[in-house]
């Protein structure tokens, strides 16, 4: 349907239509004012039929004119008409039109009337009438475009009295000079009838329309018509489903679907659906269900955008090649490709699954499968892969990999994360409870934790430490303040290993034998060679003021030093309390020092209750 | 143009008279001007000056409600060219009926055929 062309007025030429004139005489409207595109038809008409005769129409500003079929008619018998038009190039101001007429013989009558119309696509179809005798006007014209308006000339050489006239109806149209489609009425006895008028709308292309007047019904008439083409409307959109709905508050309303130029489908079902224009090419944007979004913008190739289920966005922007964006069925699944140059896929599993790729370079495969998993990529160098396996809340994060991240996270509530590794990291979360943390590490760190309740915890060390925890079971190793490397090894065994060393000013070496055994120094201001045989021994050296060496033999033996002013050495023997005999005149017969006697170990030769030396007291 | 051997008394004698009409719509469609012309040729009038004559009857009708017509009249010989016809105006000057009416003729300029003469209609804003 096209919306037909608007009459702004018709101008006659200032001479009116009774003056003669000999040939070349220019017949010159009074000034109008047009727009840009507006149609002028000029009707061009001489009173009387001249053979060879030139009707030529120019304007002021200048405007191509285009010249019409001329009717034809008998010399003296008919009057001369012909149709002149053109559109305008530009908005004109006092603009003036002018027909001069040529040709042989005396003068005669001329005029001319521009009708001008508006809102116009331009000049369709054409006709002319030839004298049609004594009989009731009328014409044939058959538009060439739906919704034209028809303008016509009518002029009778024998200038019947048409005073009480009747024009035909076309398309429910019937000019009158009441209702301004009749235009001009002219008649005197000595020239001619000049009737003019328009069809405002003359309807659908393609068929004949009869224009004139039904009274009266006699006359000598010619007549001309020309189709002025309305102007054609835009494709309407070939939505199913366009409207705008009033939902609950939550919910987005409009739906639209606007200006296809290129044979694009849209169906939106429901609510929120936009397409957005500027497709280049075909695109197809469906949606099912409600509160989708689905918007394809820019596509240089076929995009496909499909969203299917409740609350999904789906998003492709400035997609190099056709991009696929398939949302599967489910609740909260967000899929974004943000400039893609190759075709990027993001596929969403079903249900609370978030897949983003941001500017990869090469194709990116983000797929989650279901289940609450988050997978991210930044900024890879190539394409990295995040693979999630089906488990939950499993969380893997590489950031700024220079190469390919693999993160994979095993099925279990793992944790792994490298911070700031120069090279891939390669974080393996056994199955289990395992935490496993390097921190500013130099060179690449591998945390290798076993399978076991394990904290192994490094300290500001300076070159890459190398924490290996043996398969045991609750083994702690603490390492305070060592200002060189120390190597904290701890054995595997079965017992409670206790190792500490504290405050040593060098770097102390404590070994623990595999045994129950310890060890203690306590503000030692030298180094103390603490050595713990195998043996359930003991060994404690307090508030020495000088090193002591304290050697506990292989035995059960008890060295005890108190309080001692001076060095004291306190050595045990593997005997069996082999003690030296106390010194005479003490009053303690029996004072003995070092070992009990009767703790002694028996070893070596047998012990003798009653050393004697010197002289026996026998009082 | 009738045959141009037929004389402009033979007109006269076929019509009763020589006319001129002229109806132009308003611009609003709200209605049309009609100027309406009679006259008979003076003798020794020929087709080729148009069967001048003096001018007896003379009709200025308006029947637009809102818009007010001019009649542009190039040849008159008094006054401003041109004739304003009010919303519904309709004055009919016919000295047949009212001889009084060709003082009014006179006094507008209006005499003859010539006169009236390339009248053109147009609306005042």
């Amino acid at each position: 349907m096209a919306t037909p062309p608007t009459f702004v007025a018709d101008y006659e030429a200032s001479v009116g239509w009774a003056t003669a004139t000999a040939s070349a005489a220019a017949r010159t409207t009074g000034s109008f004012n047009g727009s840009l595109g507006d149609v002028l038809v000029a009707f061009n008409a001489l009173a009387s039929h001249r053979t060879s005769a030139t009707f030529t129409t120019t304007s002021s500003p200048v405007e191509t004119w285009t010249k019409g079929t001329m009717s034809t008619g008998t010399l003296d018998a008919d009057v001369m008409l012909q149709p002149s038009t053109t559109v305008l190039t530009a908005a004109r101001t006092g603009m003036t039109a002018t027909s001069t007429f040529t040709y042989t013989g005396t003068t005669l009558v001329s005029g001319n009337d521009v009708a001008q119309f508006t809102g116009t696509d331009g000049i369709g179809a054409a006709a002319a009438q030839a004298g049609n005798g004594t009989a009731a006007v009328s014409m044939s014209i058959t538009p060439t475009f739906d919704n034209s308006a028809i303008v016509y000339f009518f002029a009778d050489w024998s200038a019947t009295d048409a005073s009480t006239r009747t024009h035909r109806t076309v398309n429910g149209f019937t000019p009158t000079a009441g209702n301004g489609q009749e235009f001009t009425y002219f008649r005197n006895t000595t020239d001619w009838t000049i009737v003019a008028a328009y069809i405002p709308d003359a309807g659908a292309a393609g068929v004949a329309k009869t224009v004139g007047l039904t009274t009266p019904s006699t006359g000598d008439w010619l007549g001309i018509a020309v189709e002025v083409r309305g102007t054609a409307g835009a494709a309407a959109p070939t939505a199913a489903f366009a409207h705008w709905q009033q939902r609950p508050p939550g919910f987005l309303a409009p739906s639209t679907a606007f200006d296809q130029w290129s044979g694009g489908t849209d169906v939106p079902s429901v609510v929120t659906a936009f397409v957005d224009t500027a497709d280049s090419a075909p695109a197809s944007d469906s949606c099912v269900a409600f509160v989708t979004l689905a918007r394809a913008q820019s596509d240089a190739a076929d995009g496909a955008d499909s969203t299917i289920g409740a609350f999904l966005q789906g998003r492709l922007q400035s997609d190099a090649a056709g991009g696929s964006d398939a949302t599967q069925r489910g609740v909260l699944a967000l899929s974004r490709a943000l400039s893609d140059t190759g075709a990027g896929s993001d596929a969403l599993a079903r249900a609370g699954t978030y897949a983003r790729a941001q500017s990869d370079s090469a194709p990116a495969s983000d797929s989650l499968t279901s289940s609450p998993s988050k997978g991210r990529t930044q900024t890879d160098a190539a394409g990295g892969t995040d693979a999630t396996a089906r488990g939950a809340l499993a969380l893997s994060r590489a950031l700024s990999d220079s190469g390919a991240g693999s993160d994979s996270l095993a099925r279990a509530l793992t944790q792994a994360r490298s911070q700031a590794e120069s090279a891939p990291a390669s974080d393996a979360a056994a199955r289990s409870l395992v935490e496993s943390r390097a921190a500013s590490d130099a060179a690449p760190a591998s945390d290798a934790t076993a399978r076991a309740i394990v904290r192994n915890r490094s300290l500001s060390d300076a070159a890459g430490g190398t924490d290996a925890v043996v398969r045991a079971a609750q083994a702690f190793v603490r390492t305070a303040g060592d200002s060189a490397p120390a190597v904290d090894s701890t054995a595997g065994s079965s017992g409670g290993a206790s190792s500490r060393t504290t405050n040593d000013a060098a770097g102390g070496t404590d070994a623990l034998a595999r045994s129950s055994a310890r060890a203690r120094s306590v503000s030692d201001t030298a180094p103390a060679s603490d050595t713990a045989v195998r043996g359930s021994t003991r060994g404690r050296a307090i508030t020495e003021a000088a090193p002591a060496a304290d050697l506990l033999a292989r035995a059960v033996a008890e060295a005890r030093a108190l309080l001692d002013a001076a060095p004291a050495i306190d050595a045990s023997v593997p005997t069996l309390g082999h003690v030296d005999p106390p010194s005479e005149g003490s009053s303690a017969a029996f004072s003995r020092t070092g070992p009990s006697a009767s703790a002694a170990a028996r070893s070596g030769p047998s012990a003798r209750a009653f050393p004697r030396s010197g002289p026996a007291s026998m009082e | 143009m009738p045959d141009q051997t037929v004389t402009c008394a033979q007109l006269d004698a076929q019509n009763g008279y020589l006319s001129t009409q002229l109806e132009k719509p308003a611009p609003d469609h709200s209605g049309s001007v009609l100027i309406d012309c009679r006259w008979h040729p003076s003798a020794g009038a020929t087709r080729a000056t148009g069967c001048d004559g003096a001018l007896f009857y003379l009709r200025v009708r308006n029947n637009s409600p809102t818009k007010t017509a001019r009649a542009l009249l190039p040849n008159k010989k008094a006054g401003n060219p041109w004739l304003d016809g009010a919303p519904g105006t309709d004055v009919i000057l016919d000295t047949t009926v009212r001889q009084a009416d060709q003082n009014t003729l006179n006094s507008l300029g209006l005499t003859t055929y010539a006169d009236i003469a390339g009248v053109r209609i147009t609306w005042l804003p």
